[in-house]
C-alpha cells in the first residue's frame, strides 16, 4: 500500500511568543522548530501500515527550507520519498491553499492512503485533512484511533475518536484519507546520528510552488489575519499566591480549610 | 448586517448535545445588533422528540429525516446539506468546534467553495465584511481573522464558551426536507457507535482532583504529584499528552475526548491550559494551578495561581497538610 504523509514544521514555544512589528506574524527566529506532534503519529501510523501490508511511505510538506529537517526526519524514520515544496516563510498563504497545493502536487503519485495529523500545534485549525480529501474526492475519517487495512475488499476500517470516550467504527473505501490523533501508537525514536547521515546522503525532491499554483488556477486565500496580540491572563480574576513554597503552603491550607475542601 | 444563519444541530444517542444549546444560546447575543434570523437544522430518524425541543429555540428548523441519517458520517451529512444550504443562503453556517464539526465542516466549506475559520471564540461584521477571534499556539495569541469576502461563510465555535441559558419560545415551524441519497455510490460505511469503557475508577465522582500535565516531565515524578492526592484524599487525572505517554490510564483523562468533571478542587499540576484540556474541568468550584510559565493559559481559567517550579511547591504543600491533618 502506498501511503502519503503530510508533515508540518511547528514553532516550539513555552513562553510567550514574539508577534512581528505589523502584528500579522509570530518572529519564528531563535525559536526551535521541530515535527508538529499530530504529524508525528501519522507518519509512525504510515510505517507500520507499510511494514505489515508492504508498499511505501512518502513524506511531502510545504514551507521554508526549514521544513526540510521534518522531511530528513520521515525519511531517516523510513520513508522512501520526501517532497518540499518551497514557500517563503512570510508568504500569507492560508489553509485552503496549502490544501490546493498539497492536492495538486499527490495527485501525480499513485496512492491508496494520505494521512495527516488531526491538527496542528501552532494554529489548531483541524482544518487541511478533510479539505485535502474533498479536493481529491476521496473519502475521510478525522481522529482516527485505529486502522484496520482489509486489502481483499481495498477498503480500511478505522476507529474515529468522539467525545467523552465515545468512537465511531466506518470502513472506507480506498484510497481514502485519514487524520491521525494522538495516542494511536508510541513513534519511534529517531536518533541523531542517523537523521545527520539522511541529512548528509538523503535526496528531497524539491517541487516549484509557483508552478502548483498556476495549475491550480484561481486558488486564493479565504481568510487572513488582521491582528495579533497576546492573550493574557486576566490576573484580575486569578488570585495570585506569592512568597516562599512554605509561605505558598501556608495560605493555601488556610484557603482550602475556609473553604471547607479540607 | 441581514441575512440568515444556519445551525447544524448535533446529537448522539437521541440527545441533543449540550454544544447545539451553547451556539444558540451564544448566537443569540452575538446577533443582537444585526437583522439576521437564527435558524438551525437538524439530520436524524426518527428524532420527533428532539425536532419538537428544537422548534422552541429558534425561528425556523429544518429537518431532513433518513434512516441513512441515524449516525452522522461526513458523506450523507453532505449529499443532505449542500441543497438544503443552497436553497436556504444562509450568510452563516455554524457548528461547534467537536469531533463532527472538525471533520464536517472543512470539508462542506469547501465543497462550497467558502471560507471556513475553525474553532472561533466570537464573530462579527464590519459592514459586510466578517471577523471572528481564534486562538493560536495553544491559547497563547490571540488571532484577529478577516474572512474573504463571500455570500456564505463556514464556522465552527469553540465548545465552553457560551452558558446554554435554556430559554425556549414558541414552537416556530419546522420545514421537513426529503433526501434521495444514492446508497449504492457511497464511500464510507458506518459500522456501529463504541461506548465508553467502563471499567477503572470514575473520576467524575471525585470531589478532590489533582491534575497532571505535561509540565510534571516524566513518569517517574508523577509520584510526587500522587503524594498530595494522597493527603487530600483526592485522586490522580491527566492531559491527554500525559494519557498518551502511559504516565496515567485512559480513564483517567480529563477534556474533551476525556471526561467531563466538577469536582470541588481541581489543582492542575504542570498543566498549560489547552482548549481541549480546560472544557473539561473548569466548571470545577475551586480551581488551583501550579505553573513555572506566569503566561500559560490555565491562569485564564484557574481561581489561585502559584507560580514556580513544581518540585518545591507540590512536597510543600503536601507536608504542610499532613501536618495540618494529624497534628502531633
Amino acid at each position: 500500500m502506498e501511503v502519503f504523509v503530510c508533515l508540518r514544521q511547528t514553532a516550539v514555544v513555552k513562553e510567550e511568543p514574539k508577534i512581528q512589528p505589523d502584528k500579522k506574524g509570530v518572529d519564528l527566529s531563535g525559536l526551535k522548530r521541530h515535527l508538529n506532534e499530530w504529524d508525528a503519529y501519522a507518519l509512525e501510523e504510515a510505517l507500520l501500515l507499510t511494514q505489515r501490508y508492504g508498499g511505501d511511505v512518502s513524506v511531502i510538506s510545504l514551507g521554508p527550507k526549514e521544513v526540510e529537517d521534518v522531511l530528513f526526519h520521515g525519511l531517516a524514520a523510513g520513508a522512501k520519498k520526501a517532497i518540499h515544496i518551497f514557500v517563503p516563510e512570510r508568504e500569507q498563504i492560508d489553509n485552503w491553499v496549502i490544501a490546493n497545493i498539497l492536492s495538486r502536487e499527490i495527485k501525480k503519485y499513485p496512492f491508496d492512503l494520505i494521512l495527516t495529523g488531526a491538527q496542528a500545534e501552532d494554529d489548531g485549525c483541524a482544518e487541511i485533512g478533510a479539505t485535502l480529501a474533498q479536493l481529491l474526492k476521496i473519502p475521510h475519517a478525522s481522529l482516527v484511533m485505529k486502522v484496520i487495512y482489509e486489502p481483499d475488499a481495498k477498503s480500511i476500517k478505522v476507529e474515529r475518536e468522539l467525545e467523552e470516550g465515545y468512537m465511531d467504527v466506518l470502513r472506507l473505501r480506498l484510497p481514502a484519507l485519514l487524520t491521525i490523533q494522538t495516542g494511536i501508537n508510541q513513534p519511534r525514536y529517531v536518533s541523531s546520528l542517523r537523521l545527520r547521515r539522511f541529512k548528509k546522503a538523503g535526496t528531497i525532491l524539491r517541487v516549484s510552488f509557483d508552478e502548483l499554483i498556476s495549475e491550480a488556477g484561481d486558488v486564493y486565500p479565504k481568510k487572513e489575519v488582521v491582528r495579533l496580540y497576546p492573550s493574557r491572563p486576566e490576573f484580575s480574576k486569578v488570585e495570585m499566591l506569592g512568597g516562599s513554597p512554605e509561605a505558598i503552603s501556608d495560605q493555601l491550607i488556610e484557603l482550602l480549610i475556609s473553604k471547607g475542601v479540607l | 448586517m441581514r441575512g440568515k444563519i444556519l445551525v447544524i444541530v448535533e446529537h448522539r444517542a437521541k440527545e441533543i448535545r449540550e454544544i447545539t444549546w451553547e451556539i444558540l444560546s451564544g448566537l443569540k447575543s452575538l446577533i443582537d445588533n444585526y437583522d439576521m434570523e437564527l435558524q438551525a437544522v437538524v439530520l436524524g430518524h426518527r428524532i420527533d422528540s428532539l425536532v419538537g425541543e428544537l422548534a422552541e429555540s429558534v425561528a425556523k428548523l429544518y429537518y431532513i429525516g433518513d434512516e441513512e441519517l441515524e449516525f452522522y458520517t461526513w458523506e450523507r451529512y453532505l449529499y443532505a446539506l449542500i441543497p438544503l444550504i443552497e436553497e436556504v443562503g444562509p450568510k452563516l453556517i455554524i457548528m461547534g468546534h467537536t469531533s463532527t464539526g472538525m471533520d464536517l465542516a472543512p470539508r462542506l466549506s469547501a465543497a462550497m467553495d467558502s471560507p471556513y475559520i475553525p474553532d472561533c471564540l466570537n464573530f462579527r461584521f464590519d459592514g459586510e465584511d466578517l471577523f471572528v477571534t481564534r486562538e493560536l499556539f495553544g491559547g497563547k495569541l490571540n488571532s484577529e481573522i478577516k474572512a474573504a469576502k463571500n455570500k456564505s461563510y463556514f464556522l465552527t465555535l469553540r465548545p465552553g464558551i457560551f452558558t446554554p441559558k435554556g430559554e425556549k419560545g414558541q414552537q416556530k415551524q419546522v420545514k421537513g426536507i426529503a433526501t434521495a441519497f444514492d446508497k449504492k455510490g457511497f464511500l464510507t460505511q458506518f459500522l456501529g457507535l463504541l461506548e465508553p469503557p467502563r471499567e477503572g475508577i470514575d473520576i467524575t465522582k471525585a470531589d478532590i482532583i489533582i491534575g497532571v500535565g505535561r509540565g510534571v516531565g516524566d513518569r517517574e515524578k508523577v509520584k510526587v504529584v500522587e503524594e498530595l492526592a494522597k493527603v487530600t484524599g483526592g485522586v490522580l487525572a491527566g492531559t491527554r499528552p500525559v494519557i498518551d505517554s502511559g504516565w496515567l490510564p485512559k480513564e483517567r483523562q480529563v477534556g474533551q475526548s476525556g471526561k467531563i468533571v466538577k469536582p470541588k478542587l481541581y489543582i492542575a499540576c504542570g498543566i498549560s491550559g489547552a482548549s481541549q484540556h480546560t472544557i473539561g474541568m473548569k466548571k470545577s468550584e475551586i480551581i488551583i494551578a501550579v505553573n513555572n510559565d506566569p503566561h500559560a493559559p490555565i491562569f485564564k481559567v484557574a481561581h489561585y495561581g502559584i507560580v514556580g517550579d513544581l518540585f518545591e511547591i507540590l512536597p510543600a504543600i503536601t507536608s504542610k497538610i499532613r501536618s495540618v491533618k494529624s497534628p502531633r
